[in-house]
Order: C-alpha cells, then sequence, then structure tokens
C-alpha cells in the first residue's frame, strides 16, 4: 500500500511536472545505465553452434607486493600449507637446549617427573663422582680403588682423562647422538614430498641429515603437527606389517619462531589476469589462473627485496614439548670381546637406532673415541703398583691387578662398561626392565635462532624451487573461475612477428582450479585427447608443445579468421571450433559447433 | 533588448566509481540556453510582463494588467568532429603507466574522427502576469518560465562519448516580483526565485583520468606505478576496460535567488534598464549508475580487493553556481514607428572553476584499497568571464503592426583548455526577427524566430586531448505569444 503523499510532496511533484511539461524534450531521455544479463548457457546438442567472444588482456604489474600477515597464512588452505616447504631445520641447537634444560633442572621440579625422566636426567648429569657403579662390571674397581686408598671416582675419571666432576658422556655427543640415530632414523625426517620434476620424478625430497622439514604450516600452526608428524611412525608406510618408529616427540604444544608481526612479503611480476576461456561443458567463459603458467619469471631473484619477512623471532619459543625416547624391554649386557671389531660382540649394536641402549651405547662410543691410549697405574703406600687401568687405541679397557689385592673386573670395551652403568641408572628407584621408557615434558624452552640465516636459506630454497611459492601466489591472487578447456592468449610483444598473434592454448593439469578452502583441483584432469585438431576424428593434431613465453607445458596453436579446430573436452564431447573476424586486436570470436 | 539572458546550465555528469569513479561532464549551456524566454519584445529597457525575469523594475510602468502566455519550439543542431591530436595505446590493451611502449600505440586513433551531431527538437513556453496593486506606484508580477534547458543526443559510441552522449537539462524559475514606480523617472524592482532544476545524462566515465582510480593502483596491495588521474596522458586514456557507461538521472535541484533591477527614463523617448541576477547555487541530487559489468573490475582482481557489483547504484550530487551577471540596457525612440534598444551583459562564470560532484553507494567501497562509498570528484572547468551584446530596431509597419529585428554577440566562457561536447562553446552570432500583431486593445500576437549559431571552433589546446577538435552550433527557436492587456 503506498505511503500517503504528504501537501509538500504533491506540491513538489506538481512544479516538477509543471517543469517538465515546460520543456519535454523531443528526442533526447537519457538512457538508464543498465547491465544486460549474462549470456545464457548450457551444453550444446550435437549440431548446435554458439558464438564465444574471448579478450586477452594484460595487467602486466612489476614488483607487484603480495603481502601476507600470519593471519593470510592461516587462512590459506591446509593442502597450501604443507605443501610449501620453507626449509630443512636443524634440530642441533634445539636437542642441545632441551637436554640441557633436562639436565639443568632443579632437583625440585626433576621430583616432579616420571621416575624414568628423572633416571634420564641423572644419566645426563653423570660424573664420575656420582656415577654408581653397584651392579656394573666396575662395581669390583670399587673395592680395588679402595686398597690404594683412592676414591673409586678418580678411577673412573682417569680412564676418561676427566675430572671428577666432569660429565661421563658430554651434552653435545649426547645431543648428536640422538639427532643421528632418534632422529635421523625417524622416516619423516628423512625425506619430504616436493613437486615433481625431472630429478625427483617421484615427487620426493631428501631431508638434511639432523633436520626437520618445516613447512608454511608449521609457521600457521605453531608447528602443532608436531606430534603427528613425529610420532609413531611405520618405517615403511606402504607395507602394513612395517616396523613401527616409536618417534621422538609425544607431544608440542604453542611452538613459535614468528611474532604477531609476522608479515612475509614476495615481489612479483606478473600478468595479475586471468586467461579467458571457454568451458566446453556448458559452453560459459571461464577465468584460468595464469599464475602457474608463468612461475619462471615470476620473481625477479636479482633484486635483494624480492622477499621480506618481517617478524621472525630471535628465539624460538617452545611452550611444551614432550620428547620420549624407549628402551628395549630387556637389560641388553654390554659385550665383553673385541670381536667383532670394531664395534665388540653386545647385542646392544642390534638393537633398533631409535632405542635408548642403542643412543646411549653410540654415546658411549664416541666418548670413547675421543679418549687417547693410555695406562694409570694406582699403588699400594709400598709404592707398589696394586693395578693399573689401561685403555687402547680401539677403546679396549683393561684393569689388572698385581698381587693379592682382589679380582679386577673383565676387560670391555669402554663404552661396554659405560652403557652398563647407564642401563642400571636407568632403572633406578625401582623401575623394571621395559619400564624404563623416557619420557619427559619441558615447559618454555627458548632456543636462539638467527632469523637473517633462516631467511636466507628460505630464500635460497625458494629460489632453487620458485613453483612452491607460485603455488602461495596462485593462493592469494585466486582468479580461477569456471572450469575452461582451452583458453585465449597472446604473446608477448617483445617476441617476433612471427610468434605475435592469436592463440588457444589447451589447458594443462595445473590450470585446473582449485576449490578454494582445500587446494584441491576440483575435478579430475581427465582428457583422453588434449589438444586441438585438424580433423573430426582427432587423428591430425596441429597444436604443439611450441616454447612462448616461458611456457611449453600448453598444448597451444596459433589461430586466424577461418581457421577451423576440433578439440575434445574431459567428458569425451567433440567440438568443432570456428575462428571469427576479429572485433578488436585483443579480442576473438570463436563458432562452436558441437559435433 | 536582452532576449534571453545568456545563462549556462552546467550539468555535471560524473560518477565515481571503482578506485575513484566519475569525472564530472558539464553540459555548459552557453549554447544550450534556452535561447528565448519571454518574447522578442521584453527585454531589460522594455516594458512588458516578462520583464518579471528581464529586468523587474520595468514592471512598474505598466499600466494594467498583462498576461503573458507563449509556447515555442526549439531547434539545434549540434556538431562535433573530434581530432585526436594525442598519442593513444590500442584500447583494447592495458598499458597504464606513460610512456607507452610503441608496440602498444595505436597508430589509427589519429587525426579527425567521424563527424558526431545531436539535433534537439524541444518545446517550450512560460507564463508571465503582471497585476498593477496601486495605480501608478506598484506593481506585482509572478512567472512561470524556462530560463534554461540542454537538450542532447550523440551517438553512444561517438569519439565525444568521454565527454557526454546523452544530456537533459532543464531549469524552471518560478518567480514573485514587485515594482515600485517612484516617478516617471525612476522605477525600481526587485524578485524573488524559486529555481528547480532537472538534469539526466549519460557518457562514458574514464576511470584513467579519476585520481582515485590511479591511487588505488599505487596503493598497496597494488603498489603499480601509474599515469591515471586528472592529469593523465592520452596515452593511457580511453580503454575499453576503463571506459565504463555511466548516468546520472532523476537528478533534481532546488534553489532559491533573486533578482533587482532598475529602470530610468531620462526623457520619454530614452529608457535605461539595469539589472542584476543573482548568483544561484544548484545542488541536483539524484541517483546515478555505472556499468561495471568487465571482469577487470567484477572478478579478476577480487583477490587483491578490487570486487564491484557489475551495476553500481547510488546517490549522486551534482553541485556548481550559475554565474551571477550584469545588465545593462537602453532603448529610444527615434520617432512614432522606429525605436531602437540594445544590452550589454557581463556575466561572472569566472567564479565557475569547477564542477563538484559526490556520489555514495555502499557499493563504491573498496575498503582494501582505502576507497570509501562517498567520493567527490572535481571537474576544472576555469570558465572565463564573458560579454553579451545586443541590439535591436522595430519598426512599426502599421498601427496594429510592429516588426522587429535583432543581432547579437556572444563570447565563450570556456577556454580551448576545458572545453568539450558537453558544453560547445565559442564566439556566438545571433540574429532574430519578430513581429506584433494588436489584434485589439487587449490581446496581442507575438511571433519570434530567432537563431544563433558558433563560429566553427577548431579547438587544438585541450587540455590531455579530451576535446580537441571542431565545434559547431546551431540554435533555431520559433515562439508565439499572448499578451492580454486587461
Amino acid at each position: 500500500m503506498p505511503a500517503p503523499r504528504t501537501v509538500p510532496s504533491l506540491l513538489r511533484r506538481s512544479f516538477v511536472t509543471a517543469a517538465l511539461a515546460g520543456v519535454a524534450v523531443g528526442g533526447c531521455i537519457v538512457d538508464e545505465v543498465t547491465v544486460p544479463d549474462p549470456p545464457a548457457t548450457g551444453e550444446l546438442a550435437p549440431g548446435q553452434t554458439t558464438t564465444v567472444e574471448l579478450r586477452f588482456l594484460r595487467f602486466e604489474v612489476d614488483g607487484f607486493q603480495q603481502v601476507m600477515t600470519i593471519d593470510d597464512v592461516r587462512a590459506l588452505p591446509k593442502k597450501t600449507l604443507d605443501e610449501l616447504w620453507l626449509l630443512d631445520f636443524h634440530l642441533g641447537d634445539t636437542l642441545d637446549t632441551v637436554l640441557a634444560q633436562l639436565r639443568d633442572m632443579s632437583p625440585s621440579e626433576a621430583d616432579e617427573l616420571p621416575q624414568a625422566a628423572q633416571n634420564m636426567r641423572n644419566l645426563l648429569n653423570m660424573t664420575p663422582d656420582n656415577a654408581s657403579l653397584e651392579g656394573t662390571k666396575l662395581e669390583e674397581a670399587i673395592g680395588l680403588a679402595g686398597t690404594v686408598a683412592i676414591p673409586p671416582a678418580k678411577v673412573l675419571a682417569a680412564i676418561p682423562q676427566i675430572q671428577v666432576t666432569d660429565n661421563l658422556v658430554p651434552p653435545d655427543i649426547v645431543s648428536e647422538v640422538v639427532l643421528d640415530l632418534l632422529v635421523n632414523s625417524h622416516p619423516t625426517t628423512q625425506s619430504r614430498k616436493g613437486p615433481v620434476d625431472d630429478a625427483h620424478p617421484d615427487g620426493v625430497y631428501p631431508v638434511e641429515p639432523g633436520s626437520i622439514p618445516m613447512t608454511l604450516a608449521d609457521l600457521a600452526t605453531n608447528f602443532e603437527s608436531l606430534a603427528e608428524r613425529f610420532g609413531p611412525t611405520p618405517l615403511d608406510p606402504d607395507d602394513p606389517m612395517s616396523p613401527i618408529h616409536p618417534g621422538f616427540i609425544d607431544q608440542a604444544y604453542g611452538i613459535s619462531i614468528v611474532e604477531d608481526s609476522f608479515e612475509m612479503a614476495v615481489k612479483v611480476s606478473v600478468n595479475a589476469l586471468p586467461y579467458k576461456g571457454v568451458d566446453l561443458g556448458d559452453i560459459s567463459v571461464a577465468s584460468v589462473n595464469s599464475i602457474a603458467s608463468q612461475v619462471d619469471n615470476l620473481f625477479d631473484f636479482d633484486d635483494p627485496e624480492w622477499m621480506t619477512v618481517k617478524g621472525l623471532a630471535e628465539e624460538m619459543v617452545i611452550q611444551e614439548l614432550t620428547m620420549s625416547i624407549q628402551e628395549n624391554d630387556k637389560f641388553v649386557l654390554g659385550g665383553d670381546s673385541r670381536d667383532p671389531k670394531p664395534d665388540g660382540n653386545s647385542e646392544i649394536w642390534d638393537l633398533p637406532p631409535w632405542e635408548f641402549e642403542h643412543l646411549i651405547m653410540e654415546s658411549a662410543k664416541r666418548r670413547t673415541g675421543i679418549i687417547t691410549p693410555h695406562c694409570d697405574e694406582y699403588k699400594l703406600g709400598t709404592d707398589v703398583v696394586a693395578f693399573e687401568a689401561c685403555i687402547d687405541g680401539e677403546g679396549w679397557t683393561e684393569l689388572t691387578t698385581f698381587g693379592d689385592i682382589g679380582n679386577p673386573p673383565p676387560p670391555a670395551y669402554f663404552w661396554d662398561i659405560l652403557v652398563e652403568v647407564a642401563q642400571v641408572r636407568l632403572h633406578d628407584g625401582g623401575l623394571a626392565e621395559g619400564e624404563g621408557d623416557v619420557s619427559f615434558t619441558l615447559r618454555d624452552v627458548r632456543i636462539p635462532i638467527d632469523p637473517d640465516a633462516l631467511l636466507d636459506q628460505i630464500k635460497a630454497n625458494f629460489r632453487a624451487d620458485p613453483s612452491a611459492l607460485a603455488a602461495v601466489a596462485e593462493r592469494v591472487n585466486d582468479a580461477a573461475e569456471g572450469d575452461a578447456d582451452f583458453f585465449y592468449y597472446q604473446p608477448k610483444l617483445s617476441n617476433g612477428l612471427d610468434l605475435q598473434g592469436d592463440y588457444l592454448y589447451f589447458v594443462t593439469e595445473d590450470d585446473v582450479r582449485k576449490d578454494p578452502n582445500t587446494a584441491e583441483p576440483v575435478r579430475d584432469y581427465s582428457y583422453a585427447k588434449p589438444g586441438f585438431f585438424a580433423d573430426p576424428d582427432l587423428s591430425d593434431k596441429v597444436s604443439s608443445n611450441q616454447l612462448i613465453d616461458d611456457d611449453d607445458s600448453h598444448e597451444k596453436v596459433k589461430v586466424s579468421p577461418g581457421d577451423v579446430l576440433y578439440i575434445e573436452d574431459d567428458a569425451g564431447r567433440r567440438f568443432k571450433l570456428t575462428v571469427g573476424e576479429k572485433p578488436s586486436p585483443s579480442r576473438i570470436t570463436l563458432d562452436i559447433t558441437r559435433i | 533588448m536582452q532576449r534571453n539572458l545568456r545563462l549556462s546550465l552546467p550539468l555535471t555528469a560524473t560518477m565515481a566509481g571503482a578506485f575513484a569513479l566519475m569525472t564530472p561532464a558539464a553540459a555548459h549551456a552557453s549554447g544550450l540556453d534556452a535561447p528565448m524566454v519571454g518574447t522578442g519584445q521584453s527585454g531589460v529597457a522594455n516594458r512588458d510582463a516578462a520583464a518579471i525575469w528581464f529586468n523587474p523594475a520595468q514592471l512598474g510602468y505598466l499600466k494594467k494588467p498583462e498576461l503573458l502566455l507563449g509556447g515555442g519550439l526549439i531547434i539545434g543542431d549540434i556538431r562535433y568532429q573530434r581530432n585526436y591530436m594525442g598519442t593513444y595505446q590500442t584500447p583494447d590493451s592495458f598499458q597504464f603507466k606513460s610512456p607507452i611502449d610503441p608496440a602498444y600505440i595505436d597508430s589509427t586513433k589519429s587525426g579527425f574522427q567521424d563527424e558526431v551531431k545531436a539535433n534537439p527538437i524541444a518545446p517550450t513556453g512560460n507564463l508571465f502576469f503582471a497585476y498593477p496593486v496601486i495605480k501608478d506606484r506598484l506593481v506585482l508580477g509572478a512567472g512561470f518560465y524556462v530560463p534554461y534547458a540542454a537538450a542532447l543526443n550523440f551517438p553512444k559510441d561517438g569519439a565525444q562519448a568521454w565527454q557526454v552522449q546523452q544530456a537533459f537539462i532543464v531549469s524552471s524559475n518560478l518567480t514573485g516580483s514587485a515594482a515600485v514606480r517612484i516617478n516617471d523617472y525612476i522605477s525600481l524592482g526587485a524578485g524573488a526565485t524559486y529555481a528547480l532544476g532537472f538534469a539526466e545524462l549519460s557518457k562514458l566515465q574514464d576511470f584513467a583520468g579519476v585520481q582515485e582510480f590511479g591511487d588505488g593502483l599505487s596503493n598497496p596491495p597494488i603498489n603499480q606505478d601509474n599515469s591515471f588521474g586528472p592529469d593523465a596522458p592520452s596515452d593511457v586514456r580511453e580503454l575499453d576496460v576503463l571506459s565504463r557507461p555511466i548516468s546520472l538521472k532523476r537528478a533534481i535541484a532546488h534553489s532559491f535567488t533573486f533578482n533587482v533591477g532598475a529602470a530610468i527614463n531620462p526623457t520619454k523617448k530614452l529608457n535605461i534598464g539595469i539589472n542584476y541576477q543573482h548568483s544561484t547555487n544548484m545542488n541536483f541530487r539524484g541517483r546515478f549508475a555505472i556499468d561495471m559489468n568487465d571482469s577487470f573490475f567484477t572478478h579478476d582482481l577480487a583477490s587483491q580487493g578490487v570486487q564491484f557489483k557489475p551495476l553500481v547504484t547510488g546517490d549522486a550530487l551534482l553541485n556548481f553556481k550559475l554565474p551571477k551577471r550584469l545588465t545593462a540596457g537602453v532603448g529610444y525612440d527615434i520617432s512614432d514607428r522606429w525605436r531602437v534598444d540594445g544590452f550589454f551583459s557581463y556575466i561572472f562564470y569566472s567564479d565557475i572553476e569547477k564542477f563538484a560532484v559526490t556520489t555514495s553507494s555502499p557499493d563504491l567501497a573498496q575498503p582494501a584499497l582505502g576507497i570509501g562509498d562517498t567520493l567527490t570528484v572535481n571537474l576544472p572547468r576555469n570558465w572565463r568571464n564573458t560579454v553579451w551584446v545586443e541590439g535591436n530596431a522595430r519598426f512599426r509597419a502599421t498601427e496594429r503592426l510592429l516588426v522587429s529585428g535583432t543581432l547579437g554577440y556572444q563570447s565563450p566562457a570556456s577556454p580551448d583548455e576545458t572545453i568539450d561536447t558537453a558544453s560547445p562553446d565559442g564566439q556566438r552570432l545571433i540574429g532574430g526577427v519578430g513581429g506584433v500583431l494588436q489584434v485589439n486593445e487587449r490581446l496581442g500576437l507575438i511571433a519570434d524566430a530567432r537563431m544563433q549559431g558558433i563560429l566553427p571552433r577548431t579547438v587544438t589546446g585541450s587540455d590531455y586531448d579530451l576535446g580537441n577538435g571542431t565545434y559547431k552550433l546551431f540554435i533555431a527557436a520559433i515562439a508565439g505569444h499572448l499578451r492580454f492587456r486587461f
């Protein structure tokens, strides 16, 4: 029901009417600007023809800066985040810090740890002075030391040539061994997925030893998938019977190397507009994202500012991290034979590299490796040598007694001796064999990092493989619409005249539109006969992968008015394309007939 | 005798759009004024009811009530042949930083283009009534008339399309006047006018000339140095993708103004009239619509924050000021049969430096580019003050029949730098003939024919090559009036 008119309104309307009546315009009514309805689309029936017009427009942006805040990054599809490898992040410093924090934990904090973790901490802190040799091969050395009235700790310290308060196994060696055996044996630290290319036909790339592959997803999610990726994992994911690597991270929370002000910016030089093509399914004009096809020239690596990152932190902050090391269920003895050289005969060497016993054995061996051959004599008060302890260049350690002062422990490699000490200590507190799996949680760990070095490494990696970053640029500049089967292209005018003109490009797999939420292709690339043909039977291909503007991935054909081509779409429908007269230099028309 | 006050009816059509939008286009009506108000016998120094418009003081000498009612037809012939003197790139390309790579230069876009023309035909009419309320002392009057009108209908795809495609402007005045006859020698008068304006127009809006569009490209996140803006050189202008059809519809302005005048009769044969017409501030409020239906604007750069609806509509405000003017005229009765009269007007068009257009629509806003929902765009005009002189000779052939002839001249307001087809302008010559048949003591029939045209004006100094070319204008008006004296 219309609103009642007020008197002023009526007066105004009357006057307007009168005014217009005063000067009515003959033949000059200003047309309303309207927008026509979109052209009708729909599947063509056999024999039916329709005409489409395509435009090629270059919007050549130079140094176009695409900036992503941490929120922008987080908004990217998970697939894109997961697939954008930044660098292999070396865990050396991280492990050093984590183990140091465990080692240096205050007694009161340590009391909160599980018994096995407490024992692990004790092992890291084990010195000749605090080592308990009871129950080990060296137990008998305690008595020998007593005969010469010197502390057993001195005997123990003399063998590895350290002071009694020095760590029997230095932390750096422990850290190094954990990296080499525990971390490096994990499948996820050995390889990562990357783009398929000639050098990597399976898309598998090696990871730097001692490192974990870091992706954009790690930055975006504060490494939330760390436990999943570096927890228990089959050694061979394709084999259901494959042994399981127990992993080394049980939980990880709040790990960050970026600040809230994080901002990653890349400069790209690119035609920012999508290519216009035709979806033969419904004969609609579609847009094909143009970023992927320009990847080779996307970035100017000579420009030091081609990529900038702000907000990389100077230390990695780990709010909470739980690491674990699994022990073997059995007590495995150290060896007692020189053979087989160079390791000896302990069964520990046959255990999986990630098991605690193996880690300790390897640590002890590496510690032994820095001991120079020597003998230490221990004399009675009469200046008579009571016993001597010798270690040779292979680490074989032998205590020899003189006179009737007792039995020396049996000879063994020094690592065989140490591993027993460690195994026994790991079960202090009444832990039975099999209960010594070490798991410890650390909080608020801060690990210094060098953001510049990190950025340099990231930039170097992107430079080596810009396609990964281009995928992000493609997502950020997602202009795809519809599902084109082919598109219209004009080479750059910097090409020779023989190359310039109008081309039709058949889409490649990379051109398939991606779901904006998942970054997954929205359809299969299921073309039986990609390309353009001269005959309806598609036996005479006229398109080729000719190199134009650094692109040789697309089947392409140069067209002129009057040309006739044949094409098949991904549903097996065949069409005849007749090139019409050009409406303007950067436009073409096509008569499309389903055959 | 003053025929039609030389008026400017600036019509600005501008719309703001994407990154900035509309550049106003003005239909300065120096050539598009309603060429006749009142009759050919009306004027600043003449006495009839149309003095309500020309010089209200002359009402003071009307001894009887008078009704002047008339209608007419206006026929125009406006031609423009654009001369591309600048360098242009191929219209369907998109190079945005001058100088353009020679490979993109359109060598065919040069020189004179096809001539375009508009032939408006419009009826017109007016009504004046004067009534002496105190004999020989006070006369009141009221008038409804159309002092300004413009109508253009150029081809939509002509070379002038970026200036104007269609335009229709009319301003109707409703005036109440009063005149006081001091004595036989002096009369004073004044009028108060309510002006109602109505405007519509359409054109191609060239985004290349819009500062906000250039800023949108140069600012983050796009960061592309470009040559767009009001000073854009020709080689980045008139690109297909940036040429968006735009219309201003149903724009209505309400305004008030006044005029004051004096009539002096030193002798019985010599009449002098002076009239001051105050300026009129016109605020046309209407609706704009702009066709943004190009994937460049609607889709392709959406991820960078550029995404318009295919059709953006909203409110538009066009503001300009009709200039004040001062007119002086003189008439002299040479004999019982002959009379000569004329006037001189000085019009302060230099008041008009620009037209301001404000558009607002939620659909204009592009927050990622820093563009809000309201934009104000100025169109430089930098007009000059003008003069207008006319002379008339009147001959009373018989007791009942009077004939007259007119010659006149108007100087142009638009300088070469800013002229365009929205305000065709030039050295204008005016001529007219008229006659009065006094049927009886009360009724007179008045007929007039009036023509005006500019000398073909060839412009080569248009800023940014926007309006170079040759302008031609011819307007003829025929009108008939009935004059009743009670």
